[in-house]
């Protein structure tokens, strides 16, 4: 019967030698058990086991029970980690004669549990380094484990997370909802943010808040549900997104200052005209007048000429106010898009004639009526027209800028408007004209058409560049006609 | 000679050319407007005294251009500048290219500009005088033959008939008659006057 037992069984006298091995003797020692008794163990299991187990053994010896548990290296079989067993045999004098030795081998389980404790380790390392925080919750949002990057993230330790409900994660009205949320999901199935992630905001243990990229992963144990939460704080990204914003903002707003830089010395230019004319029609009057020769004729003349003078100057002062007025103050309007570029040519007529350009209008968009920013395409009329006027600086031969504005025609929803020149045409890289800080110009900040298309973009139109006919660029763009409330 | 003087305006701002026309008026000149270089080109007289008024930024031809212009005519008219902004490197070229003046618009104080426009006009009269006296003094001096002319050389450097002689081969009584001869052609007196003559000559 004792050699049926999974362990190695024993009955050493007290000189250590055998009585009785079974018969796991044979396949841990290759030894026959019938050859054992008189045997001193330590021939058996070999010196270097023998040292380990041998207090043991002299325990028992003693009169006492020994329990050893560990590894022991054997003769023959190579290490084990066994339990073992060291109990004192008495003679009805009670006396010790003999131990019974009852070791079980646990190698196997021992490695399984290495194993176990290896992984569990190992995964622990990788959830706790991992630079997302991870949380896993119930159903019922019950915080079971979270990882490091968690804690730090939100400024809470483990302790006070795991058993509280998820939602002290979460600002309001969150908060008070995700018991829902949770519910909802679990009744009908329907995934809002499992296995989808999006952006939401989380709230620290002081109360601050930050922009997170959360992702719901879920699983099953023992018929429960569990959910595990995966979040990435966002700050620093929703930051540099931010400051790209308003760099690009400022830029914008740079271009046109510039562009107002350029245009302000065409103004000054035009108010100094009737000031020229005022001063110096007054001038003539007042000489005029000390020699005694003016009369009433020459008097009521100059005055209505310096009084037209006076009005000129206002309205220049007044164009270039709504023109400087920023784009984004006016909401979109009805506009016509032949007064706007009439507008522009208005403008730009002294650059034009200094330029010595011959403008062809061919405006026939008739009384259609289109949505618009007006100031935001005026600024694109002129950036377009503005370059069409540097392209053709070099040109020996006739400067001509072309301006063509579609028919207005029953199917096509949308107004076309085409800015052509004779000019240098267009850079090889042809589609780049339009990226932001992309410029043939020496002192080009190469904002300008990338802002232009921008524009007519988010007005519901496009911008496209194309070689002309015979030399130079068309610069086309179109603008929808229908009211934006009947677009999409 | 002022009173056939003109000034001419070239602008072509409609307002600051009647400014500009009354203000010269007023003044006492007669005045020309026009508001393009071509324009003026049609009506420009070279023969008379002048003043030119120009805008320095103009459509089609630019003031500069029309300087540019002038300057190839044997009598370049006075010019005066005016411009709107302060555009320094074109003020410096027109300057440069022998402009009288630069006036930026407006311009507060009119009487230097009308100052200055009187003393254009002077200057281009006095130019004019030389020019006839220069003129007139060519003819006189293509009278002269070759030997009359190498003559008077020599006699302005203050040589005496005799070296004179030596040095061109001929008698000193040829080079008396020589001299006799060119004297008359050119109606001076003296070997003073003939100095002077010759020098104011060299000067226009």
């Amino acid at each position: 019967m004792l050699d049926h037992l999974p362990a190695l069984i024993a009955f050493l006298k007290v000189d250590q030698c055998y009585v009785y091995g079974n018969r796991l003797h044979f396949s841990w020692f290759g030894i026959d058990p019938a050859s054992l008794a008189g045997r001193h163990i330590r021939d058996v299991i070999g010196e270097d086991a023998y040292q380990v187990l041998k207090p043991g053994y002299e325990k028992a010896l003693s009169g006492q029970d020994s329990i050893f548990m560990g590894e022991v290296p054997f003769a023959n079989g190579g290490k084990r980690f066994i339990h073992g067993t060291a109990v004192p045999l008495f003679s009805d004098s009670n006396v010790v004669e003999g131990i019974l030795l009852l070791t079980t081998d646990l190698t196997e389980q021992k490695l399984i549990e290495k194993a176990l404790d290896a992984t569990t380790l190992r995964s622990q390392t990788v959830l706790d380094t991992a630079v997302d925080g991870i949380v896993t919750i119930d159903d019922k949002g019950i915080i079971q484990s979270c990882n490091t990057s968690l804690q730090k993230q939100f400024g809470y330790s483990a302790n006070e997370l795991i058993g509280q409900s998820v939602n002290i994660l979460m600002p309001s009205p969150h908060r008070e909802n995700h018991d829902r949320y949770l519910q909802r999901y679990l009744n009908t199935g329907e995934k809002r943010i499992i296995g989808i992630g999006r952006e939401v905001t989380g709230k620290r243990k002081d109360g601050s808040e930050f922009p997170m990229e959360l992702s719901v992963g879920e699983f099953m144990e023992n018929g429960r549900y569990f959910f595990t939460g995966f979040a990435r704080d966002i700050t620093d990204r929703k930051r540099a997104e931010h400051e790209a914003r308003t760099r690009l903002n400022e830029l914008a707003h740079v271009t046109r200052q510039s562009a107002m830089g350029d245009l302000a010395s065409g103004i000054a230019h035009e108010i100094n005209q009737p000031l020229t004319a005022i001063v110096t029609m007054a001038q003539a009057m007042l000489r005029s007048l000390r020699s005694d020769k003016l009369d009433s004729a020459m008097v009521e003349s100059t005055l209505e000429k310096i009084a037209r003078q006076g009005v000129r100057s206002s309205t220049i002062i007044n164009q270039m106010r709504e023109f400087i007025s920023k784009g984004n103050i006016e909401e979109s309007a009805p506009h016509n898009i032949d007064v706007i570029i009439s507008n522009v040519l208005q403008l730009l007529e002294h650059e034009i004639d200094s330029n010595k350009i011959r403008v062809n209008a061919r405006l026939h968009s008739g009384r259609i009526i289109i949505n618009v920013n007006r100031i935001q395409i005026e600024q694109v009329v002129m950036n377009l027209v503005q370059n069409a006027i540097d392209a053709m600086a070099d040109v020996p031969r006739e400067r001509i800028l072309t301006i063509n504005t579609s028919e207005p025609q029953q199917d096509i929803p949308y107004v076309e408007v085409s800015i052509e020149d004779n000019g240098s045409g267009l850079p090889d890289e042809h589609e780049r004209i339009f990226e932001p800080f992309f410029s043939t110009k020496i002192n080009g900040m190469g904002q300008g058409l990338s802002i232009c298309r921008s524009i007519i973009e988010s007005h519901g139109g496009t911008l496209s560049a194309f070689p002309n006919y015979a030399n130079g660029t068309v610069f086309s763009f179109t603008l929808p006609t229908e009211p934006a409330e009947n677009r999409k | 000679m002022k009173q056939q003087a003109r000034v001419y305006i070239v602008d072509d701002d409609s307002g600051v050319r009647d400014g500009l026309q009354m203000l010269f008026e007023s003044a006492g000149h007669t005045v020309s407007a026009f508001s393009t270089a071509e324009k003026f080109l049609q009506c420009y007289e070279p023969g008379a005294p002048c003043c030119l008024v120009l805008d320095l930024r103009m459509p089609g031809f630019s003031g500069l251009q029309l300087q540019e212009l002038l300057a190839r005519q044997e009598l370049p008219p006075p010019i005066i500048f005016l411009t709107g902004h302060g555009n320094v490197p074109a003020a410096v070229k027109a300057l440069k290219a022998g402009a009288m003046d630069f006036f930026q618009k407006p311009v507060i104080n009119e009487q230097q500009l009308l100052d200055r426009v009187n003393e254009a006009i002077r200057q281009d009269c006095e130019a004019r005088a030389e020019a006839i006296k220069r003129e007139d003094f060519k003819q006189l001096l293509e009278q002269l033959t070759p030997r009359e002319m190498e003559v008077m050389e020599r006699v302005c450097e203050g040589e005496a008939n005799k070296v004179i002689g030596i040095e061109l081969g001929i008698s000193e009584r040829t080079v008396e008659l020589h001299r006799a001869h060119m004297m008359k052609k050119l109606g001076v007196h003296s070997v003073a006057e003939l100095i002077h003559f010759r020098d104011s000559f060299r000067d226009l």
